[in-house]
């Protein structure tokens, strides 16, 4: 797989707040598996220090196709939304798929995953893969040990 | 009661009122608070006034006995001045309580006064006529001049829009048109 440029949830969420919180934009961040928490961690801490906002943060396995709903519905309070995708869940990426416009209508989605899942996403999801407005490497963010937030 | 004595009540009272400023300063988590200081020194980049640094600044230890510590190595003004500080943290029952802090603010040589450093120690002194617990040095001087308990991101603020922009300029440099940011 190509290298991604490498970031933390920091400069993730800076560029976030420069082009504002509204701005539909849809990220895949890939991440070591085991390191997937501290990074959700990370993110929601960035989300509320620099945006001063919630974040909707949605777990995969636990999403289901009829809770598809709660992710495409814009929320004014959480603008930005965290799928974190912990295995591969082929029906489910592939609705995401479909919905790609509806997904990132409300402001700012971030697909978390480790690269295998990222992998077979970039390849099964075209219309995902055309609407990304980039491709991260996230890493926990070793100033403050992870997930302490 | 002599003039002395007199004079060490006032300076005790002041330290005692400076305790329950801290006392009341309850800081949710270490990394909570360094992650609003990197968010605050990002705002002085943008705005032209501290160049890009590193994005683990500040960074966050443990120390012995539990205390935490952020630590800011060096973030460096655009007109040559250069911050640097830490920040001890201790836990409490109540949440996270601020135990001590240095900034050390190195002006630029263009300036008058070379330095500004403000200092919270961590405890109370025996001499609090001379050395108030938080205090402020001008330059290389060992005059301890009392500084009011602050949260340390309002020190970070101070420090970066009105402290470094307009302390030491001259007159002849302000005459000549140097702008010190911040004025009404």
């Amino acid at each position: 797989m190509t290298d991604f440029a490498a970031t933390i949830a920091f400069g993730l969420v800076r560029r976030l707040a420069a082009a504002g919180t509204g701005t539909p934009s849809l990220y895949l961040l890939i991440s070591d598996a085991g390191a997937i928490r501290a990074i959700e961690a990370d993110i929601a801490a960035e989300v509320q220090v620099q945006l001063g906002v919630g974040l909707r943060s949605l777990l995969a396995a636990e999403m289901g196709l009829d809770r598809l709903e709660e992710a495409f519905t814009p929320n004014p309070d959480r603008p930005v939304t965290l799928i974190t995708l912990d295995r591969w869940l082929p029906k489910l990426v592939i609705a995401l798929d479909r919905n790609v416009v509806s997904l990132t209508r409300g402001g700012a989605v971030l697909l978390l995953a480790n690269q295998a899942v990222a992998e077979r996403l970039l390849s099964a999801a075209p219309n995902l893969r055309n609407r990304l407005s980039d491709v991260l490497a996230i890493r926990p963010d070793e100033a403050f040990g992870g997930p302490m937030a | 009661m002599s003039a002395e004595e007199d004079l060490l009540h006032l300076a005790r009272d002041r330290d005692s009122q400076m305790e329950a400023a801290l006392g009341a300063m309850l800081i949710e988590s270490p990394a909570l608070l360094g992650r609003q200081l990197r968010q605050d020194l990002s705002r002085q980049i943008d705005s032209g006034r501290i160049k890009r640094t590193e994005d683990r600044v500040p960074q966050l230890a443990t120390l012995e006995g539990g205390l935490n510590e952020l630590k800011c190595p060096g973030a460096d003004f655009v007109d040559g001045g250069r911050l640097l500080f830490d920040i001890q943290l201790e836990r409490s029952q109540r949440g996270w309580l601020v135990k001590r802090f240095r900034f050390h603010l190195h002006l630029p040589p263009s300036r008058t006064i070379g330095m500004v450093r403000i200092h919270l120690n961590p405890g109370p002194l025996h001499d609090p006529i001379r050395i108030p617990r938080c205090h402020l040095h001008v330059g290389d001087s060992q005059a301890h001049i009392p500084f009011p308990i602050m949260h340390p991101r309002l020190v970070l603020s101070l420090i970066c829009e009105h402290i470094e922009p307009d302390l030491g300029v001259s007159a002849n440099h302000k005459r000549a048109g140097r702008k010190t940011r911040n004025k009404p």
